[in-house]
């Protein structure tokens, strides 16, 4: 057979290269930033730019688009070409692939900054940059397909198969899960609500870790490690029978993201099985990995790349059997909105992702430019800086988990909850997320000794950017099955139908999760009293989720004893009916918020709390870690598109009157103006034209539909008898006055405080008591509260005694 | 989006889609899993070894 000549294109390669590396290091100290701001929210600057709840974002899409996406598109340009014996199939499309991508990172980065987010998590990019990915990914995939097609090499390998699958499936995946309406150039409305938005948002978000975060590396894994072991994959049979299983399988575990919370019961079962099934295919590939090595362990002990590699698959291996434990629904029930999540997609990105991707450079770049590693020294103590990040990252976040779930669960003899300030359940985390802070610092200075390492290399060496190299070219075979051909084999070399055969893999669980969620008659029950929001809540939730408060707030009260004692009634399916997008979120940093506008619900805080929380987290909540939030009171509220945002939601179906947006801007102002006077008869001076005053509106509107009216409860409480005698012993009026630091002092000012200015409530000890001045009066408020004005029915909260202890203490104190 | 709800809501007892599914991947499963055992060896070995024959 004639030898035919030609080119590898490594320029592309080093790019990537390039690229992963510089991604790498932003995405690791952006993710550190975020890390100090929960152990010290002064990093938070008081800027809108640099809070928590959008450097979350930053972080997360820079650590899985930009340096994930970059290793991936490294290590494919590198193996594809060498795999299939040819140059890639079109230069144009190499480059546009490269320059399209750096430039989604780079307008991720600004848009998220500036708080333009959809709200879905790793899908928060708005519209014109979503349609920019999906040209992009369509460019990378046309190359790779038609490289395949100009192959020089009969069979195609299996690490294309995983490139394949995951170009096919994020596609898909990307397109489904972003099919919005513009408002404007850069806001859109998701036309999924509610429930359906949730199983979409979790079936993309889970396939996102499965075909973005997974295959791909698989396909690295398949080619890297054979490569830097100098041995074949130890079973290429294995291999076949876990691709087709875990692309399969991956598809449908998604709604495990979503159990116990609103969703019918059918989908969380199908959720769970299919995670449980995916141990299997997911270990193959582990094992595959691992078994590489059998008989070449003392490789290892010499090798730093074998040892990120395999530190990798172990990772690997780790996390996909901790994933599907997470997805028990005993273990979720605890394990959810805790840090266990953050630990365990931790685990898969700092060890799989992370540790993959720095074997691959530290084997590529001295292969690329032809020399040998600067020094072996220093990418050994990379390893072992990375391992150690990897554990202080982890274990002090298990940690954290553990106790931040018991305490949130915990119940005392009486029956009441151990720990009714969520506050306390935070404050214990500290430490934690001090050590996590070093964890992370550890991992990103074994980063940073890799760039130096590898600056090094490149000086030393020189890359030849046109590779020659020499391959038959392929025999001309039947298009038909020859005798003797599996089905299987034939398929391989027919790269059309195999990549159909791979799509439909793909498509059929997708569709057997989502197709009955769009059955809204069956699986989502309407509820009358649920209305849609009026303009000024619906710009509220806007700021809301522009803020992202979804990445600390979850508005998912589940159906468990110890959250409707916390929160309130647990979440209905057909209360979501109107929300572009849904806003459960994933993560409880701070208290659930889908009740805090039940006037006679636990969760109620009035709008001068609200509004005083906002500009001062710490002045109401002692150690509280969220961000402030001044520029809400400072900035107006832009009402040039809340026309057009009622319009839009009337295309989804959101059920406002004919005509009702030329009306909605004057609906806004009044509402606007009534809380701006409430604030101010409590002395808030606040123009009914600020932001504030939309995101206080949207906070008082959360849970208020389904919930009986304020006058029924109030009636129950009239009729409670009280007999009540201060205690006067020197032991309980101290116990007293701990309880009161602890519960009251947010709201009531410190022990002593006689002025009442700037407090929520009034203040305790001066002379006049405004339900009354009696013992019996004191403590029928405190006990049973007053729910209008937003003082809690502590009865619910604490123990008879520490009750009796607290309103003695104020009692007792020399006024 | 309406049009696919419309006759989609005509299904009746749609709990059947997961079992149908599972029936599905069951039986994709065998035939991946007889594949991959009847392959023939010389194959298998020569496609381990294409990640190191090239470079």
């Amino acid at each position: 057979m004639e030898q035919q000549t030609f080119y590898y294109d490594n320029k592309i390669v080093k790019l990537f290269a390039y690229a992963t590396i510089l991604w790498g290091v932003v995405g690791l100290l952006v993710g550190l930033i975020a890390a100090l701001q929960l152990a010290f929210p002064i990093f938070n600057f008081n800027l809108s730019y640099v809070t928590f709840g959008r450097i979350r974002p930053i972080h997360t899409n820079a650590i899985i688009f930009a340096f994930v996406g970059n290793a991936i598109f490294t290590g494919a340009y590198y193996s594809i070409q060498r795999l299939l014996k040819a140059r890639m199939f079109n230069d144009f499309l190499s480059k546009f692939n490269f320059w399209g991508w750096q430039f989604i990172i780079v307008s991720a980065a600004v848009t998220f900054a500036l708080g333009y987010t959809t709200g879905k998590e790793y899908a928060e990019l708005e519209w014109p940059i979503d349609l920019m990915v999906a040209l992009v990914w369509v460019a990378f995939g046309v190359n790779m397909i038609g490289t395949i097609i100009k192959r020089r090499e009969q069979h195609i390998y299996v690490a294309i198969w995983f490139y394949l699958a995951s170009f096919l499936a994020v596609a898909i995946l990307h397109v489904v899960n972003s099919i919005e309406i513009p408002v404007h150039f850069m806001k859109s409305y998701i036309v999924y609500a509610g429930v359906q938005d949730a199983v979409v948002q979790w079936w993309y978000g889970h396939n996102a870790v499965a075909f973005f975060l997974t295959t791909p590396y698989l396909g690295l894994m398949y080619y890297f490690l054979p490569k830097a072991a100098n041995r074949p994959v130890y079973s290429y049979r294995l291999s076949i029978v876990h691709f087709w299983a875990l692309i399969f399988i991956y598809m449908w575990a998604g709604p495990h993201h979503l159990l116990y919370q609103a969703l019918p019961d059918w989908a969380q079962s199908l959720g769970v099985t299919f995670s449980v099934m995916l141990i299997a295919p997911s270990w193959g590939g582990m094992v595959n990995g691992l078994m590489t090595l059998r008989g070449a362990w003392d490789k290892v002990r010499d090798s730093a790349i074998l040892k990120f590699m395999v530190v990798a698959v172990t990772g690997y291996g780790m996390s996909t059997f901790e994933g599907p434990l997470l997805s028990l629904k005993n273990v979720n029930a605890l394990s959810h909105f805790t840090d266990w999540t953050i630990a365990h997609v931790h685990i898969g990105g700092l060890a799989w992702n992370g540790f993959l991707a720095f074997g691959m450079l530290y084997w590529l770049i001295p292969k690329l430019f032809r020399t040998k590693l600067y020094s072996d020294k220093q990418a050994n103590i990379h390893f072992w800086l990375g391992t150690l990040g990897i554990l202080f990252y982890a274990v002090p976040l298990y940690w954290a988990a553990f106790t931040q779930t018991l305490m949130w669960k915990e119940f005392t003899a009486e029956g009441i909850l151990a720990y009714p300030n969520f506050m306390e359940t935070v404050t214990q985390l500290i430490p934690m997320y001090i050590t996590r802070v070093l964890g992370g610092t550890l991992y990103f200075t074994g980063a940073i000794l890799m760039v130096y390492n590898l600056i090094k290399t490149i000086q030393s060496g020189s890359i030849e950017e046109n590779e020659e190299a020499h391959a038959p070219a392929l025999a001309e075979t039947s298009k038909l099955r020859l005798a003797g051909e599996t089905i299987h084999r034939w398929l391989e070399r027919k790269p059309v139908q195999f990549t159909i055969w791979i799509a439909i893999a793909v498509i059929v669980g997708g569709a057997v999760e989502i197709i009955p969620m769009m059955m809204i008659k069956s699986n989502v029950p309407t509820i009358e009293s649920v209305k849609p929001y009026t303009p000024l809540e619906l710009e509220g939730r806007d700021i809301y989720v522009r803020e992202g408060c979804y990445t600390c707030h979850s508005q998912m009260v589940r159906p468990f004893r110890s959250e409707t004692e916390r929160y309130g009634e647990y979440s209905k399916v057909g209360e979501f009916v109107y929300d572009h997008p849904y806003q459960w979120g994933s993560r409880r940093m701070g208290p659930d918020l889908a009740r805090s506008g039940v006037v006679t619900g636990k969760m109620y805080k009035t709008d001068s709390w609200h509004f005083n929380h906002m500009l001062d987290p710490r002045k109401m909540v002692k150690n509280s870690m969220m961000p402030a939030y001044p520029w809400l009171i400072k900035d107006d509220l832009s009402t040039d598109y809340t026309a057009k945002k009622i319009s839009v939601m009337q295309t989804l179906g959101v059920p406002y009157p004919e005509g009702y947006a030329e009306k909605a801007v004057d609906d806004l102002k009044k509402q606007a103006e009534t809380i701006a006077a409430g604030l101010k008869a409590n002395g808030i001076d606040v123009s009914p034209s600020k932001e504030i005053i939309a995101l206080i509106a949207y906070i008082q509107r959360l849970g208020v539909d389904i919930t009986k009216q304020a006058g029924e409860v109030k009636a129950e409480t009239e009729e409670v008898v009280i007999d009540f005698t201060p205690l006067t012993d020197a032991e309980s009026v101290t116990a007293g006055e701990a309880v009161y630091v602890k519960n009251c002092v947010a709201c009531h000012g410190a022990a002593g405080n006689i002025d009442g200015t700037g407090l929520v409530g009034p203040a305790l000890f001066d002379t006049i008591y405004i339900h009354g001045n009696t013992p019996n009066d004191v403590f029928k408020v405190t006990s049973e509260g007053v729910p209008a004005k937003g003082m809690q029915a502590w009865k619910h909260l604490l123990p008879k005694k520490e009750l009796d202890q607290v309103v003695s203490f104020v009692l007792n104190y020399k006024k | 989006m309406k049009l696919a709800t419309h006759y989609l809501q005509q299904i009746e007892n749609v709990d059947i889609f997961p079992i149908i599914s599972l029936f599905i991947f069951m039986t994709l499963f065998v035939l991946v899993v007889i594949r991959a055992v009847t392959a023939d060896k010389k194959f298998i070995e020569d496609a381990k070894k294409m990640p190191l024959s090239n470079d």
